[in-house]
């Protein structure tokens, strides 16, 4: 479809007006816009709408006054924020999101890049393969994959753990100082295939001539890897780092599901469980939509921050 | 020393060229097979595991005999999902169709006219338009949900099938990537040509411009509908009637009520498998496609 359509009337359609032979290379102004409109509409609605929306309900409180004690909406400050920010609740939240980072981030960037590495290095031809079946379980949907894994987790259904039970190993993923290992498993399973593509492409940018020449010079490959190859993926690395770091702030489907399955998880495990906690069981959505600012500013900020970091110490 | 003769020309990939012993090649290579063996194994197992004890009955579900070799009956599992509760299932996999398959077209073609116009045109307005989209791709939808929630419920639509399809059209980093791909597949000339020729705007958007994008498109369409498809949160916080939600937060829910009947344990494992294949077909069958469409939204 690269033909270009001669000889067509120029047309009025997207103009309104009467039909006139425009000067070449122009378009109507409103053009672009009628363009934009449907994706703009809803992203008003559906982004920017509750977004302002939940500002506004974060410093409101519903408070009962008068002899019949009738509800009504009052503003309240900074009393929401100053509440959450004081909760045990919120601070246990907070560092299960940091223990669950911990484990995930140094386990999904240390494999992602040294599988990709693997598979640039190109020692084997199974390479492709293995990016193939590394990306598989993406097309698992996350909360199937959690349920999947919740199964495996009970040692009797998982032959693997039952071997190792035999053996005198007792481990059991779902106690509460093995969660943070058992969640960023899950996250690993899924989104390493993702991560090792994103690598590999990044990789395949690295210039061939200066990889051939640092082996003229007599450089190994791990040299290679370590000097040439990494400062060169930098800008992918930040990238998975922070998808991961969004992954931990959002935290909510491993924590709901296994909860059900007996996981040593309450109602505010996390800050988006405490989120939904505060919402359905205590309808307090003044105090859920706190929560999901303070969610939502702190994810922006911590992902602003890595870029920031990461860009000075490649300057430095 | 010896000087390895394992030089074989490997263009466009860092080929395991430079002198190394062959005896050292031999290792490493050995090791980095001996790598992805258990890193296939590790994929592979919680699949396998799920084909495996999908086929299986209750009896040998809870006792942990699911890895005999005897006992499959995955017709029966089969028909006893489809016919509880009157055949619940087959809706909540026509719903997770619908929300997925219509969702995702629509979604593509509302982010490509916007790509296209934020790509393709120069208006007054454009960079604040991309940078409140761009700004969009940072914000995690998820921590949108409740707020969404809060604002619909003031309007009535939670609880129905529009309000849910209507919230998964927005896609941020959908407009991001058919940005890029306008940028990179359409030719500025092509367009002024078409101009000169008198097309009407609409036709060089909808019969020039788009077309031209196709492929780019058509990884979008598949990270949408992968991405609705597994859409969890946003349906389980929207949707209280069971008859709207998609098949992820049914199983769910099934999934906590077999603490109490046992037996539904099978059909939790039948349902998780039924909803994984489409998608894990679809990925081998269109793989060209999703490797387009990560390395473009990651390298830029």
């Amino acid at each position: 479809m690269t033909t270009i359509p001669s000889g067509v009337a120029p047309s009025s359609t997207l103009q309104g007006g009467t039909p006139r032979i425009r000067p070449t290379l122009q378009y109507s102004a409103r053009t672009p816009w009628l363009l934009l409109a449907p994706f703009g509409l809803l992203f008003l609605a559906f982004f920017a709408a509750p977004l302002v929306y939940a500002v506004y309900q974060s410093f409101t409180r519903s408070v009962r006054t008068g002899a019949f004690a009738t509800r009504r909406t009052a503003y309240a400050g900074l009393a929401n924020y100053r509440e959450v920010l004081a909760s045990p609740d919120f601070h246990a939240a907070v560092l299960h999101v940091l223990q669950y980072a911990a484990v995930a981030i140094p386990v999904m960037l240390g494999l992602s890049i040294g599988v990709a590495l693997l598979i640039d290095a190109a020692l084997t031809r199974w390479g492709k393969a293995i990016q193939f079946v590394l990306f598989l379980p993406y097309a698992v949907p996350g909360v199937i994959a959690v349920v999947v894994w919740g199964f495996l987790y009970i040692p009797q259904l998982n032959p693997v753990l039952e071997r190792l039970h035999g053996l005198g190993l007792l481990w059991d993923p779902l106690a509460s100082g093995s969660l943070p290992f058992s969640f960023a498993n899950i996250n690993v399973w899924m989104f390493l295939g993702y991560n090792v593509i994103v690598m590999t492409a990044a990789l395949r940018t690295v210039p061939t001539e200066v990889v051939e020449a640092a082996r003229m010079d007599g450089a190994s490959l791990a040299v290679i890897a370590w000097r040439i190859k990494l400062p060169l993926i930098r800008q992918a690395t930040v990238l998975v780092l922070i998808f991961t770091l969004i992954g931990a702030f959002q935290l909510f489907n491993e924590p709901q599901i296994l909860r059900g399955v007996g996981a040593d998880v309450d109602g505010a495990y996390t800050p988006n469980l405490l989120a939904y906690t505060y919402a359905f069981a205590n309808n307090d959505y003044a105090m859920a939509a706190t929560v999901s600012i303070i969610l939502t500013v702190a994810t922006a900020v911590a992902s602003f921050a890595v870029m920031r970091l990461v860009n000075r110490a490649a300057r430095a | 020393m010896t000087v390895a003769t394992l030089t074989t020309k490997r263009p466009h990939v860092a080929g395991p060229s430079e002198p190394m012993p062959r005896r050292h090649a031999r290792v490493a290579r050995a090791a980095t097979g001996a790598i992805y063996l258990v890193l296939a194994a590790y994929v592979l197992f919680p699949v396998f595991w799920l084909l495996v004890s999908a086929g299986k009955p209750t009896s040998q579900l809870i006792t942990g005999d699911n890895f005999q070799a005897s006992g499959f009956q995955y017709l029966t599992n089969l028909r006893d999902l489809f016919a509880f509760d009157d055949g619940i299932y087959g809706r909540w996999l026509l719903n997770t169709l619908a929300y997925a398959g219509l969702g995702s077209v629509v979604s593509v073609l509302i982010s490509a006219m916007a790509g296209f116009a934020l790509a393709k045109y120069r208006f007054r307005g454009r960079s604040t338009v991309a940078g409140s989209i761009l700004a969009g791709v940072m914000i995690p939808t998820t921590a949108l949900v409740l707020p969404i929630f809060l604002l619909l419920a003031e309007v009535g639509l939670t609880n129905n099938f529009w309000g849910v399809f209507a919230v998964s059209l927005v896609h941020p980093f959908g407009v991001y990537l058919c940005m890029a791909f306008a940028d990179a597949s359409v030719p500025d000339e092509v367009l002024e040509a078409a101009r000169i020729d008198g097309a009407s705007e609409a036709r060089i958007v909808f019969r020039i411009g788009l077309p031209m994008m196709r492929d780019g498109l058509l990884t979008v369409v598949l990270l949408q509908f992968v991405a609705i498809w597994n859409n969890y949160f946003l349906p389980l916080v929207l949707l209280s009637d069971q008859t709207l939600f998609p098949v992820t937060v049914g199983i769910t829910n099934w999934n906590l009520l077999s603490r109490q009947v046992p037996d539904q344990y099978r059909l939790v494992l039948i349902g998780a498998l039924v909803a994984t294949i489409p998608l894990m077909v679809g990925f081998v069958a269109m793989q060209r496609f999703w490797r387009a469409g990560l390395t473009t939204g990651s390298i830029k």
